[in-house]
């Protein structure tokens, strides 16, 4: 197969997954309440309801309820319309902002992906060096301290550490000495102004996430890199190296390491999903200006074109991840084409 | 003799299954990881033996209360006591009334009849002797029922006095720095922790028939800005709760005195007052139950309290029962509807159910799971059942995939031809034949999961979609740190289950490494 036939089969197959989580979504939130607990349990039944009292979101009442085709009945009308939105990212206007939906995502989505993309690489990139390093010194001290270590980073989730930072560098010593050496996650930095002073505040305030998001993840990688290093070193190809001359290094760098990049990616993009949900936590724990932050009130206070929004948003995030990671894997291994 | 050879057969099979299962005890660090789990599940058994109280029952104690074991001896503790015995210590009657007074181990009634204005002070003669430090918060509960002997009413009030007999006899004050030189004496040793006509004052002017109060529960929780408005001075500038003072601590508590508990009754009947409806002959008997008062210490049980008053080590050790109990329970129905999920996939393998398993595989794979725990909370309710739930349903597809491939290689070994030409059907083929073949895997795979099962049901409580009710080291750590256990740097609160969810994940993945030893030449070979 070739890699265009390959990207446009992959790209077709993803579209599929999304226009099926779209239509599974409007079926979990939407039509099952109405089926098990009545029609009063619609969500955009109750987002209606709870706004429609008040005078300053008639407006708003009126613009959602058409978008969403509200009168009309729910099964093939209300689905098709909503269909359609969801899959032009048409989502209309959020309740508390009163401003388009994707206007106040794209404020905040760049906040949650340095953040996450931050919290993605650079676990990876310490991963991958101490994972080389405790491959190559094998069976020794250093080798069997960074497997533990990779155990016990592996089982404890990065929100978790970040909650041990918050206590033990910013509550504890703001109680003990009144200083603190992270800020304690009450004042988010400001999303709005942007100069050097908030920028600091900005870089300080991200540093215990992307601590807490090394120390959880990395474990993981340790681990990964080196069982797939030294099962690699265990290759026939290895010994041939090594018999004509090339130092160990030399077998590691120009051999091994090449070899082990497909799986890899292949890791990467499994590891997507989970690392954004980690990420959301994280958002929420520390007050950042993410969207984890806007959606959680969209949800508890029944925005529903914000709800919707944060699920396609997410999904798609989700899948592009995926599609990327797919097309460098059949650059990198040429094999999986052929599946 | 046929059927003695496969009962010896299976025993022998199982038994290898099991054996091999068993060589993960050789190793340290899984037998480390046993006890860790083993602590963990004692503790969880013997919940119910080893605490004392429920870990839903709140002001056990005051809030943010220290361990016992740590606090020094001067740090308040509980201390309770019931006031049963009143004695009449003031009063003043108009002479047309005539009053009652009956005092029993069932509380005090009291009857009043007649026009005119009576004040009457009751005073027990019992005494708490306060030894510690002032504790900061108080309570005491009673049942007041108030009758009519008629059908007008009139005009009465009721007021829990507690008292403080020694500093009243010191005259003590609380000198109140209000800031720019003002300075306030306040009085101490006299507090009015109830008074009835502040809080019912609507009501006094309606017209009920025969009861006015029909069994009200009495219970004041000091200091509340909400119930005890009501100070034992006038000061126009500083009407009800005075900030920056602490009733209980500053004005009744002071170590080595004596605490007591007073009942002031104030009665007016006034046939001339139209609004009032009194009539010559009406009246009222009162009927107060035993006082109880409690003063809530500082220091309390093994892990102390959190934000509420409730026992910290109660919600551990059901803390630890349900991480037990409900991380085996989910990982294990978890990886069970992946294994029969996957096995008909695999089975099936390259036919139309195994292409429509595979895709439904993918798309449950690829939900965004958070956003969808989120909806559901919101629309079908925040419950355990319905959180695990969503969880079972979204975290089969890794398991399915890898027993998919599984079973497509297994249908086509030997043993399972030989058990279709025997006449076996597909189920007993898929159950009894092949799925015995994974059980390694499975125990694997389940032991690896339950830590993530744990951890994912902490998360949800974090961001706030998690049971509120829950006995979970989820719940402890989120409120917490939502609450204020962080900043009130209250860490018997959340460093046990911070720690305790930690110890059990290590726990079961050291079991886990240990068995992906045993477990991959297995699949390496299959």
């Amino acid at each position: 197969m070739k890699l265009g036939t390959f990207i446009a089969k992959t790209g077709l197959r993803l579209i599929v997954t999304y226009v099926t989580i779209i239509a599974l979504f409007f079926f979990i939130v939407r039509i099952l309440p109405t089926l098990i607990l009545g029609p009063h349990a619609d969500p955009l039944l109750i987002a209606l309801k709870r706004s429609g009292d008040d005078p300053r979101f008639s407006h708003w009442v009126e613009e959602t309820a058409k978008l969403y085709g509200y009168h009309l009945p729910l099964f093939p009308h209300q689905f098709l319309t909503y269909m359609s939105n969801t899959l032009l990212l048409n989502f209309g206007i959020s309740l508390y902002t009163q401003k388009p939906v994707l206007e106040d995502i794209a404020l905040r989505l760049p906040y949650t992906l340095s953040l996450y993309t931050a919290a993605t690489i650079l676990p990876i990139i310490i991963g991958y060096y101490l994972g080389v390093v405790s491959a190559k010194h094998r069976g020794g001290k250093l080798d069997s301290f960074l497997v533990q270590l990779s155990i016990v980073s592996y089982v404890i989730p990065a929100w978790l550490v970040l909650l041990l930072i918050y206590y033990f560098l910013a509550y504890l010593p703001k109680r003990l000495w009144d200083t603190y050496i992270f800020p304690l996650p009450t004042r988010p930095p400001s999303i709005t102004v942007l100069d050097f002073e908030s920028l600091k505040y900005l870089l300080w305030y991200i540093s215990p996430l992307i601590i807490a998001a090394v120390a959880a993840w990395t474990g993981s990688w340790i681990y990964f890199i080196r069982q797939l290093i030294v099962s690699e070193l265990a290759q026939d190809y290895v010994v041939t190296a090594l018999a004509k001359g090339l130092t160990e290094t030399e077998v590691l760098t120009k051999h091994v390491i090449p070899n082990t990049r497909p799986p890899l990616i292949m890791r990467l993009a499994y590891t997507l999903p989970g690392i954004f949900g980690g990420a959301y936590i994280f958002e929420l724990i520390s007050n950042w200006p993410g969207i984890a932050q806007l959606s959680l009130n969209a949800f508890t206070n029944w925005d529903f074109p914000l709800m919707v929004a944060f699920f396609t948003i997410s999904t798609v995030l989700l899948l592009i991840s995926l599609f990327i990671a797919e097309i460098v894997i059949a650059i990198v291994d040429p094999r999986v084409r052929l599946r | 003799m046929s059927k003695l050879n496969r009962i010896t057969s299976t025993i022998l099979r199982k038994s290898r299954i099991l054996s091999e299962l068993a060589m993960v005890l050789r190793k340290r660090s899984a037998l480390a990881g046993l006890a860790m789990i083993i602590v963990i599940g004692i503790l969880g058994a013997l919940a119910d033996v080893i605490t004392e109280y429920s870990y839903r029952e709140y002001r056990l104690a005051d809030s943010y209360a220290y361990p016992e074991w740590l606090a020094p001896s001067n740090t308040p503790r509980n201390i309770e006591k019931i006031f049963t015995v009143f004695q009449v210590d003031k009063q003043s009657i108009d002479p047309g009334i005539a009053v009652e007074y009956v005092s029993l181990s069932s509380g005090v009634i009291l009857r009043i009849k007649g026009v005119g204005k009576a004040q009457i002070v009751l005073k027990s003669k019992d005494y708490i002797y306060y030894p510690y430090d002032p504790a900061e918060s108080l309570e005491i509960r009673s049942a007041l029922v108030v009758q009519n002997l008629s059908k007008s009413m009139p005009w009465y009030n009721l007021q829990i006095i507690i008292e403080n007999t020694d500093l009243l006899n010191r005259n003590a004050t609380y000198r109140l720095n209000l800031g720019e030189g003002l300075v306030k004496y306040i009085p101490r040793g006299f507090y009015i922790a109830f008074d009835l006509a502040r809080s019912q004052v609507v009501q006094l002017y309606e017209y009920v028939n025969m009861r006015i109060v029909p069994q009200r529960s009495v219970s004041v929780v000091l200091p509340n800005p909400l119930t005890n408005l009501v100070q034992p001075y006038v000061d126009p500038t500083m009407r009800g709760v005075i900030e920056g003072v602490n009733a209980v601590k500053d004005l009744i508590l002071e170590k080595d005195t004596r605490i007591t508990i007073s009942i002031s009754i104030a009665y007016y009947c006034n046939p001339d007052d139209i609004l009032m409806k009194c009539e010559p002959g009406s009246g009222l008997e009162i009927s107060l139950e035993p006082v109880k008062l409690r003063i809530l210490g500082k220091a309390f049980g093994i892990l102390g309290t959190n934000h509420m008053g409730n026992d910290v080590w109660a919600q551990f050790v059901y803390g630890a029962r349900s991480a037990i109990v409900l991380g085996v329970g989910v990982a294990t129905a978890i990886i069970v509807l992946g294994l029969v999920i996957g096995l008909i996939a695999g089975y099936n393998y390259g036919s139309l159910i195994d292409a429509v398993i595979t895709f439904i595989t993918d798309i449950v794979y690829f939900i965004p799971w958070l956003p969808l725990v989120m909806v559901i909370g919101m629309v079908y309710g925040r419950s355990l059942t319905i959180i695990y739930g969503t969880l079972i349903l979204l975290s089969w597809p890794g398991t399915a995939r890898v027993i998919r491939n599984w079973a497509a290689v297994l249908k086509e070994a030997p043993f399972v031809e030989a058990a279709k030409a025997l006449g076996a059907g597909t189920s007993r083929i898929l159950f009894k034949h092949i799925a015995p073949q994974l059980v390694p895997y499975l125990v694997y795979s389940i032991v690896m999961s339950v830590p993530s099962v744990i951890m994912f049901e902490a998360g949800v409580q974090l961001i706030g979609f998690g049971d509120p009710t829950a006995a979970t080291w989820g719940r402890m750590i989120s409120e917490a740190y939502r609450e204020g256990g962080f900043l009130h740097n209250a860490w018997w609160w959340f460093m046990p289950p911070i720690l305790g969810i930690i110890a059990i994940s290590i726990g079961f993945v050291l079991i886990g490494v240990a068995l992906d030893e045993i477990v991959n030449p297995r699949l390496r070979r299959g």
